[in-house]
């Protein structure tokens, strides 16, 4: 979980790493993570999508709405 | 399978968007739990157990709140302290000098404030609450009136996504108000050399401050407390 010992710019750099690797929604954001860390990073939902609206805000991500293969409205995330 | 747009539309209820943000919010939110739930489902959880460790997602739904508000409105720090604190503030602070001017013009008669030379000022409070030869004053009424100018600063402030400390400044904003105003007369009465005692010989300090703040401030944390009990009990109720 994402806590007060990990500084806002580790936590940012973990997304923008994540998504390099193409766009991602919410969900699988917090779980490459938490996989590519070994677990020493998580993100529960109450720390990760106000720190994705601010990266959208900042302009570092860009979200659209897409339907998942298995109908689902999913938001997904991309660098810009 | 849970409902999770419905618990998430109901925690965030108070979310201070436009209709159409807060429900792209809630869907992508309710998407992210249910992707939860499914996973723990896969791993062999009870539907019960996966639940529960699905909504340890969020400790606090208030503090979530607050943050996707200011992270979607593109505030920065210095506005949503405004909109937060101050602007809830100054209303509860005029609303409570409009309603004891209000009052006053009503033609009531002249309670404590009118008269503060009078050694039973007392009687003029009790009298307003028990009907007595004074019967209801200005001051007893402006007594009764600031619990609900507490609850709509504390409201307010709470729309706006502030916290527990903002929500209860704003509502009892108008008692520190009237507290600073008495000890910058003071100290400005002691500046010019006149002494603290001639300023607070006719005004007894002591009924000054009860008067003035602590039973107005009583009164406004009150309505704080009373809004704030209303609002927890009607977010359980829709959770």
């Amino acid at each position: 979980m994402v806590g007060s010992g990990i500084k806002r710019g580790t936590a940012e750099l973990a997304i923008l790493s994540v998504l390099e690797t193409g766009e991602l929604h919410g969900y699988e954001i917090a779980r490459r993570i938490e996989q590519q860390t070994h677990g020493k990073l998580r993100f529960t939902l109450a720390s990760l999508y106000p720190l994705l609206y601010r990266m959208e805000k900042r302009g570092w991500v860009r979200g659209e709405w897409q339907i998942s293969e298995t109908g689902r409205r999913r938001r997904t995330y991309r660098l810009t | 399978m849970p409902d999770w747009e419905k618990l998430v539309s109901s925690r965030l209820a108070q979310l201070a968007l436009d209709e159409h943000e807060r429900q792209e919010v809630i869907v992508e939110l309710a998407a992210h739990l249910e992707e939860i739930y499914e996973a723990f489902r896969q791993k062999g959880h009870s539907h019960d157990d996966a639940i529960r460790g699905t909504l340890l997602q969020v400790d606090d739904w208030n503090k979530l709140r607050r943050e996707i508000y200011i992270a979607r409105t593109k505030e920065n720090a210095m506005n949503a302290r405004t909109s937060r604190l101050w602007v809830p503030s100054f209303v509860t602070l005029a609303a409570s000098v409009i309603t004891l001017v209000g009052f006053a013009f009503l033609g009531l008669k002249p309670g404590p404030l009118g008269s503060p030379g009078q050694g039973i000022w007392w009687s003029h409070l009790i009298g307003g609450i028990a009907s007595g030869p004074y019967m209801v004053n200005e001051y007893t009424a402006w007594l009764m009136a600031l619990p609900l100018i507490g609850a709509i600063g504390a409201g307010l402030s709470s729309r706006a996504g502030g916290r527990l400390r903002d929500i209860v400044i704003s509502g009892a904003f108008p008692a520190l108000a009237w507290l600073t105003i008495v000890l910058v007369v003071l100290s400005f009465a002691a500046s010019l050399g006149r002494g603290l005692e001639a300023v607070t010989a006719p005004v007894n300090l002591a009924r000054l401050m009860i008067l003035l703040v602590l039973i107005p401030g009583a009164c406004l944390l009150l309505g704080v407390l009373v809004y704030h009990a209303a609002a927890r009990r009607w977010m359980k109720s829709v959770a």
